[in-house]
């Protein structure tokens, strides 16, 4: 059972009055004025649709926006005129909103619908984003339906995105998370999931609720978990994803301290669950693939590549204190070439080398992380050079190889782990 | 004849002979404390350096970059032998303080009473500096970090001042609690300071009006030609 409960009386009087529930869909928000009408559409379809037979409950946990936001929420209503209903539920779907209850951020706002969710014994829980423009109702369907008829816990994203999209998940967590736990999860960072009312048990007995993981680290946590822990993982592809608002604007180098450091985190946590794995095994895929066209990514590929050669020019002294000779040659001999091209080898064996270091704690960790951003941005502008005429099916063989790459090393991992 | 032998001869033997036996055991008390300091200062060397290697006390060091700080001095030797040596020699400093006291109480006492109370402002202004040092060394690897990833061409001399400035003010806290030209340190550090500061201003101002109008113009929000030409529609995540 959960330590405390962290919901306000408001709230738990309309558990009370509610008393329990089959499914529940969070909708963390702040400031998602612009999107997050079309999102309750699409989840109040999607219920309605795909689960008539079911009680449902929509939670909205909003941060305190600014915007109009609350008021869209409030407004909205399930029986919405614009939604064409094939089948009515016997039980109309109703909603909570409340707001982030203990620290603010992500994690409070998961943590108040995994509460809310666990107070009302829901079988599943599915969490999407209140920022997504390409959200429709068979992604409520994707990720709700493999838990309730298929007897999955987790049910993790898998979008169409344009091949240089993801460049973190794509270069470091996907591979390293395939490598260290053996399981395929395309996209572990992804943003919208299914759980099992098992798995938010779990989940909310862990300590980690009080933690700051960021925005970014919150995902890749409970997928982890989920995996090292052995729950039923599964995926469900949902199409594209597109934000109303990207990461572009948001500061990298805390993008990278949240999610390489919440990964580098679990390495720790799970040491005894990794070591024993070797290989890995892909995960069952729910929903059709197809394909659309997606919009254009702009990349300056100059401006990364000056800021790898910077980064290897200033930072080289703080990372001789980790790196080995070797690596930190390959990468002085990198910022030196005309023809700009980080291996595969070198990239994942400087990654390893700081999750080594990090676990050692050769210095302190905020700066350890931070002073990676030069070379993923080395290490993107190398991947936006060769991928540039590549088809998506190329790109995809591309991971596949960087994968068994990261597989490969692992034992280069384990050996520098223990010394 | 016999009166002149006695006083002349017998009487300042006497009094020698007098002090002599008053001296001695002082002094073989004083060499006796000598070498209970040293041997407790031994103890205390072995101790301290034994419990620092137990907590990779060297490797914390090197991390921080103290090592690479000492060796720039020429001084060689591990951080944790640096420690213990400090305790031993101010125990056996300590020790031989006594010694001479119980051998002159009167012209000793004053020395005495000087040296154990000036011994607590070494002990903090050493602190001083050792915290001093430690944290400048942590917000010049910040700053550096930060600056690069901002892609400040001038990072590494960015992280340098603010080393040197943090290092300026640590030494003349540390020197000031010394009690060292108290009023030539504060002189100093407020010309360097004062200095720096309006060097930097004048740099700024006449070097990077440019990057000054950027910074302005995103900090109110309004987005420059450069940020338009390179506004990446990609997502990391």
């Amino acid at each position: 059972m959960p330590k405390e409960t962290i919901l306000s009386s408001e709230i738990l009087r309309q558990i009370e009055n509610i008393r329990e529930t089959d499914i529940v869909v969070g909708i963390p928000s702040y400031n998602n004025g612009r999107t997050i009408g079309q999102v309750l559409l699409a989840v109040n379809t999607g219920l309605a649709k795909y689960f008539p037979a079911q009680r449902a409950i929509i939670v909205n946990s909003d941060g305190g926006s600014s915007d109009d936001t609350i008021r869209i929420v409030n407004r909205s209503n399930p029986e919405d005129p614009r939604m064409i209903m094939l089948s009515h539920s016997p039980d109309p779907i109703r909603k909570i909103i409340t707001p982030y209850q203990g620290f603010s951020g992500k994690g409070a706002a998961f943590h108040t619908v995994f509460q809310i969710a666990h107070n009302l014994n829901a079988k599943a829980c599915a969490i999407v984003d209140s920022g997504l423009k390409s959200i429709t109702p068979e992604w409520i369907e994707l990720l709700v339906k493999p838990i309730l008829q298929e007897g999955y816990d987790c049910v993790s994203p898998c979008y169409l995105r344009h091949k240089f999209d993801g460049t973190i998940t794509n270069s470091i967590v996907y591979p390293l998370t395939r490598a260290l736990y053996g399981k395929r999860v395309r996209q572990p960072i992804g943003g919208d999931f299914g759980f099992s009312g098992k798995l938010l048990a779990h989940y909310l007995e862990k300590d980690i609720w009080h933690a700051n993981l960021g925005v970014h680290g919150m995902d890749i946590w409970m997928t982890t978990t989920a995996i090292a822990e052995g729950y039923r993982v599964c995926e469900s592809f949902l199409g594209p994803r597109i934000h109303d608002s990207g990461d572009s604007s948001q500061d990298l180098s805390y993008i990278l301290r949240h999610v390489v450091g919440t990964v580098f985190d679990l390495m720790q946590t799970y040491e005894r669950a990794w070591f024993s794995i070797q290989g890995s095994e892909p995960c069952p895929v729910f929903g059709a693939r197809f394909d659309v066209g997606l919009d254009p990514v702009n990349v300056n590929v100059e401006r990364m590549v000056n800021a790898f050669r910077q980064g290897v020019a200033d930072l080289a002294g703080i990372w001789q204190k980790f790196l080995s000779v070797d690596t930190l040659d390959g990468l002085h001999r990198l910022a030196a070439a005309k023809e700009f091209c980080y291996q595969d080898s070198l990239w994942v064996k400087t990654v390893l080398e700081f999750a080594a270091a990090h676990f050692h704690k050769r210095m302190d960790r905020d700066h350890l992380i931070k002073s990676m951003t030069p070379l993923y941005l080395g290490r993107t502008a190398s991947f936006v050079l060769e991928a540039r005429n590549s088809t998506a099916a190329e790109i995809e063989n591309r991971f596949e190889l960087l994968c068994l790459e990261y597989e490969n090393l692992k034992p280069y991992l384990m050996e520098k782990w223990r010394n | 004849m016999r009166d002149f032998f006695e006083v002349a001869v017998l009487e300042p033997m006497r009094r020698l002979y007098e002090q002599l036996v008053l001296f001695v055991p002082k002094l073989l008390g004083a060499v006796l404390l000598l070498f209970l300091g040293l041997f407790f200062g031994w103890v205390a060397y072995k101790f301290v350096r034994r419990g620092l290697m137990a907590m990779s006390f060297d490797r914390f060091c090197s991390q921080l970059g103290l090592t690479t700080f000492l060796e720039r001095g020429n001084i060689r030797k591990p951080a944790s032998e640096l420690l213990a040596s400090g305790v031993y020699w101010l125990i056996v400093i300590g020790f031989f303080m006594i010694g001479l006291r119980t051998l002159d109480e009167s012209a000793m006492s004053q020395v005495f009473a000087r040296f154990f109370s000036y011994l607590p402002n070494l002990v903090v202004s050493i602190f001083i500096f050792v915290v001093g040092f430690l944290f400048s060394k942590f917000i010049a690897r910040s700053v550096l970090i930060g600056a690069v990833n901002a892609q400040i061409r001038s990072a590494k001399l960015l992280s340098l001042s603010v080393d040197l400035l943090i290092m300026i003010f640590t030494l003349s806290l540390a020197l000031e609690q010394l009690g060292i030209g108290k009023a030539t340190i504060v002189a100093t550090f407020s010309i360097l300071f004062g200095g720096v500061v309006l060097g930097l201003a004048i740099a700024f101002g006449l070097g990077g009006r440019h990057l000054a109008r950027e910074f302005l113009e995103r900090r109110l929000g309004r987005k420059t030609d450069r940020d338009a030409e390179e506004e990446e529609r990609f997502l990391h995540l």
